[in-house]
């Protein structure tokens, strides 16, 4: 009974024990900056995204999610203006209790409301704020840091790198198995950087690179899918994890175009698992190097007054 | 355990330990069933299980991308009129391509992909006499094969012309009667 008790103890603690708020934080801040880099690169295409002046599948045709109405095109700026004010306060860490909700509500209604813009990116997204939201948190890189008597748990954190693992690892398993030919072709990865998602850097690619290398690329992609459970879970065999993964994205993103946002989404849930030592030193270099740069302007400023 | 939840403060963890097991029970382990099995888990909210799917991201190489084009006609046995995207739809998911792709990876064969090709038909019909005050005799959707080439391709993808395919490349996808009532067949 008292080892069932131990046992039962240990994995308590690390599903639940208090943590730093750091982790949840810098992921906030990241994923924030990702946020609003990608709405905004959309927003331009708001109104037949998100209104009745484009079209919309029907959720009598479409049952298997719950898609919600579009609005109507005069409350797209009353939207705009709420969706806007809580992305950017909820990444700037100012009461995060009500600017997560906010954010969390307005990215699911994008996401249901238009399964045709909707894609793994938006997804991802709402899984994560929810988890943010039951946890909120905003100690640090916030301009309103809030003091916990105990720190958030970590079960946010917990789930949100099971999530990456998980993620990871089944999507190399479905290009395996269940109907995916990465292991049948040579040239998957080829066929697929071309037709829509081709870029300059694409085509100049393809016409220097023999087919060879894009086997090579697409197996490696593969194995670091595969792997991906032991890059991550082993302390270890993180940096590795780390490096090739940061390569993973870098090719994701510069082969097809518009992917690099969800790249760059991908990289910030990496920060949780850095140890919280390494983030502090790395808030800590962060904010020296901008006090340093705001020394140095207010300096020229003074000299050119004189 | 008793520990854990004896006193006031220690709700938290009660909060916590519940918020943990329904992210385990409904997001974890079922994403971890659906990537053994590729199956999901009945029982679940529809929302859930929309969240959880996530892993099929270029699973299969592609013998040829599919060009959607629409067409409308404006009387009994006159010519096809290729429509311009851009006054149907500009925004784009990923990618050079329009909404009107992704609808077709969603709603390409089956009843309820006729359904929807339906509505959408209608509301291309409809749009089109907004556009230019005239009302359509038929709407049609084809789709253009484009095949991986291995000579490179120049530049950025920029959609061809429906005149460029050969005709053996082209599939009618469907096509429907918009009558003065607004209703499609």
């Amino acid at each position: 009974m008292d080892k069932l008790n131990k046992i039962l103890d240990v994995v308590l603690k690390f599903c639940l024990a208090p943590s730093d708020p750091i982790k949840l934080d810098s992921l906030r801040l990241s994923l924030g900056i990702t946020l609003i880099l990608y709405f905004a690169k959309w927003w331009e295409h708001a109104g037949e995204w998100l209104t009745s002046s484009g079209y919309h599948v029907s959720a009598k045709v479409y049952e298997n999610v719950p898609i919600l109405p579009p609005l109507n095109p005069e409350f797209l700026p009353w939207f705009g203006i709420i969706f806007w004010c809580s992305l950017i306060l909820w990444t700037l860490g100012w009461k995060t209790k009500i600017t997560n909700w906010l954010v969390l509500a307005g990215v699911s209604y994008v996401t249901f409301v238009d399964v045709l813009m909707a894609y793994t990116i938006n997804k991802y997204c709402v899984l994560a704020l929810i988890c943010m939201s039951l946890a909120p948190a905003g100690e640090y890189w916030s301009i309103s840091p809030k003091k916990f008597s105990r720190g958030p748990s970590v079960w946010p954190i917990r789930v949100l790198q099971s999530f990456v693992i998980v993620q990871y690892f089944f999507a190399g398993w479905n290009k395996c198995f269940l109907g995916g030919d990465w292991l049948k072709y040579p040239d998957v990865l080829w066929s697929q950087v071309q037709g829509f998602y081709v870029t300059d850097f694409t085509a100049w690619l393809i016409s220097v690179m023999p087919k060879e290398g894009w086997t090579f690329m697409q197996y490696d992609a593969l194995s670091f899918e595969l792997l991906s459970p032991f890059l991550f879970l082993i302390k270890r065999l993180r940096p590795i994890g780390f490096v090739w993964g940061l390569g993973f994205q870098i090719v994701v993103a510069s082969t097809m175009h518009m992917l690099i946002y969800f790249s760059l989404q991908m990289l910030c849930f990496y920060l949780l698992f850095f140890d919280d030592k390494t983030l502090h030193e790395i808030r800590f270099f962060i904010l020296k190097t901008f006090k340093e740069i705001k020394q140095e302007l207010s300096y020229s400023f003074r000299w050119f007054l004189t | 355990m008793l520990r854990f939840f004896g006193t006031k403060k220690d709700q938290y963890l009660i909060f916590d330990l519940f918020f943990f097991l329904a992210f385990l029970f409904l997001v974890i382990i079922p994403m971890i069933y659906l990537g053994f099995t590729g199956k999901q888990i009945d029982k679940l909210p529809r929302c859930v299980k929309y969240l959880n799917s996530t892993f099929k991201l270029f699973p299969n190489r592609i013998p040829f991308w599919s060009i959607v084009y629409m067409q409308v006609q404006l009387q009994k046995d006159g010519s096809w009129m290729t429509l311009v995207d851009d006054h149907y739809f500009q925004a784009p998911p990923f990618g050079y391509r329009l909404r009107i792709n992704r609808f077709f990876e969603l709603f390409w064969k089956g009843s309820k992909a006729k359904n929807a090709q339906l509505e959408l038909a209608l509301w291309i019909g409809q749009r089109f006499e907004e556009i230019n005050h005239v009302t359509p005799y038929m709407v049609r959707l084809l789709v253009a094969q484009y095949l991986p080439r291995e000579e490179c391709p120049i530049g950025y993808w920029q959609k061809p012309t429906l005149e460029s395919f050969p005709k053996d490349k082209i599939i009618l996808l469907a096509s429907f009667f918009y009558d003065t009532h607004g209703q499609v067949e």
